[in-house]
């Protein structure tokens, strides 16, 4: 990493070394002192109007913000597609379907989506973040991808280059929905045009046959304050999910028995024990690693969420956190 | 009461600042004009908001984060005038091209960094240009320590799959 850095540093020093600009500082200094002057002979006139401007401004743009969202048609038939069967995986991401060149990348971003995969009759199975190949809420119909979660219907386009079948999906984010941009596209290849209709999904299992091991720290009531991707990006006073957290309490008790009330506090029915420092849940057959940490004089809890994500895509677990009550 | 800034420390700033402002925002920008711009609002920032800075920290991270903001929001400026079709065209050139480097490697290795991605750039200018720890990069992009490791982390391994198609070896970055 040293040695990295030096020849960073070295490439951008050399470069930009023979650079200066050509603002002088009386000029600045002119309008610096010009600005002043021209700020406080309009400022006390111009405070009333613009406060009133901005309020009214705020309140409008406030609540159409939340009032408004693209919602795209999603209730299409299903119409069959011969040519999107089989798996796709992602090769690049573009602002318009001209950008792409096979021989040239265009984003060397992480990209979300890794493959897709095209079942007879609208089904679809997605791998996202280097996870497993799992189902996905999405479905498919002729030229369209519909994800009846976000409401949007993506359109795709198949195209052949260079002897390659290549697919062009519009990509809609937040950036659409919420801000009405104009969609990018993911850019697929198609690897093989196979019918994965009776493709099992693998879940993941873990060990769960431990004998109840005592351990004084975890009996007691905790409640839920955060969902964090790593235990060190907890900060007490910065809460990155404080709200609608879907565990709200969790009761220890003694003998390896617990309580875990849901947001609007029922009980989850899950068939759950605790032994030592895990959470087993053996419906799911997990084992969540819980690990108990005090700052600043209150004691917090760190419980591994082992969701679908972790059970059928394999992907890493996040963590809720709670307090310990007093 | 606030008390503004005098000629004489405006000036010592400028002197003393000027040139890293406008080389971070022309790598920024890669466009003369603006990085001009951007060194013009960042300095009259900082100048009629002198009186908020607290003279007992060191005042390069102060600086580094008003010229990251100035730049961000001139880029947001352009894309928007280019979306209204008003882009002036001298905007739209770039002057790094015209760069001179040493040899064949930085040549290769100063494209990598140029096809980074602004928030990556963000990154590298204060990490390996500014010569600032993580913690402080973190805390003048705003953004937590995580995900200033993760940006750089990116960053690198953006450079490395760059890299790798040219016979340039980037030391310390090994295979993922």
């Amino acid at each position: 990493m040293k040695q990295s850095k030096n020849e960073i540093n070295n490439v951008m020093e050399n470069a930009l070394q023979n650079t200066s600009t050509s603002i002088s500082f009386e000029s600045l200094w002119d309008l610096h002192s010009n600005k002043n002057k021209i700020k406080s002979k309009y400022r006390k006139a111009a405070l009333i109007p613009l406060i009133v401007i901005f309020s009214l401004f705020s309140c409008f743009t406030i609540g159409y913000a939340g009032l408004s969202r693209l919602v795209d048609k999603t209730d299409l038939p299903f119409v069959d597609d011969s040519e999107v069967i089989g798996k796709w995986e992602t090769v690049d991401f573009v602002n318009d379907i001209s950008d792409f060149d096979p021989k040239k990348q265009f984003t060397y971003d992480k990209l979300y989506l890794n493959d897709l995969v095209f079942i007879k009759d609208g089904e679809m199975l997605d791998r996202i973040e280097n996870s497993n190949l799992t189902y996905s809420n999405s479905t498919w119909t002729k030229g369209v991808i519909i994800s009846p979660q976000m409401e949007t219907a993506s359109k795709y386009t198949i195209k052949e280059i260079n002897g390659g079948k290549y697919m062009f999906m519009e990509w809609k984010s937040g950036d659409y929905v919420i801000r009405f941009m104009k969609p990018n596209y993911y850019v697929l290849k198609q690897v093989d045009a196979n019918d994965y209709s009776s493709y099992e999904v693998p879940k993941l299992v873990d060990k769960i046959d431990y004998l109840f091991s005592n351990n004084t720290e975890m009996i007691g009531h905790w409640e839920s304050v955060d969902f964090i991707e790593e235990i060190d990006d907890f900060r007490p006073i910065i809460l990155w999910n404080g709200d609608n957290l879907f565990l709200k309490e969790l009761d220890i008790l003694e003998n390896g028995s617990l309580v875990i009330k849901n947001m609007d506090n029922q009980n989850i029915t899950a068939e759950l024990s605790w032994t030592g420092d895990l959470i087993i849940n053996h419906d799911e057959k997990t084992a969540s690693k819980c690990t108990i940490k005090t700052i600043k004089d209150q004691t917090y809890l760190f419980i591994e969420w082992k969701s679908g994500d972790y059970v059928y895509r394999g992907m890493k677990p996040q963590y809720y956190v709670l307090k310990k009550a007093q | 009461m606030n008390i503004g800034i005098s000629k004489e420390t405006a000036e010592m700033i400028f002197n003393n600042h000027t040139a890293y402002v406008f080389r971070v925002a022309l790598f920024l920008t890669k466009s003369k004009v603006m990085a001009d711009d951007i060194t013009q609002e960042t300095f009259l920032h900082i100048f009629s908001k002198y009186h908020t800075y607290d003279t007992r920290r060191p005042i390069e991270p102060w600086i580094y984060k008003i010229t990251l903001n100035t730049t961000r929001n001139a880029l947001r400026k352009q894309r928007w005038l280019s979306f209204m079709d008003q882009l002036p065209e001298h905007a739209a050139c770039d002057d790094t091209e015209n760069i001179i480097l040493r040899n064949e490697e930085e040549v290769t290795l100063w494209a990598a960094v140029d096809l980074l991605t602004h928030k990556s750039k963000e990154v590298i200018v204060l990490h390996y240009y500014s010569d600032m720890k993580l913690s402080d990069v973190a805390d003048t992009l705003g953004i937590p320590l995580g995900t200033c490791k993760s940006r750089l982390n990116t960053a690198l391994r953006n450079l490395y799959k760059q890299l790798a198609h040219t016979n340039f070896i980037l030391g310390g970055l090994e295979h993922e």
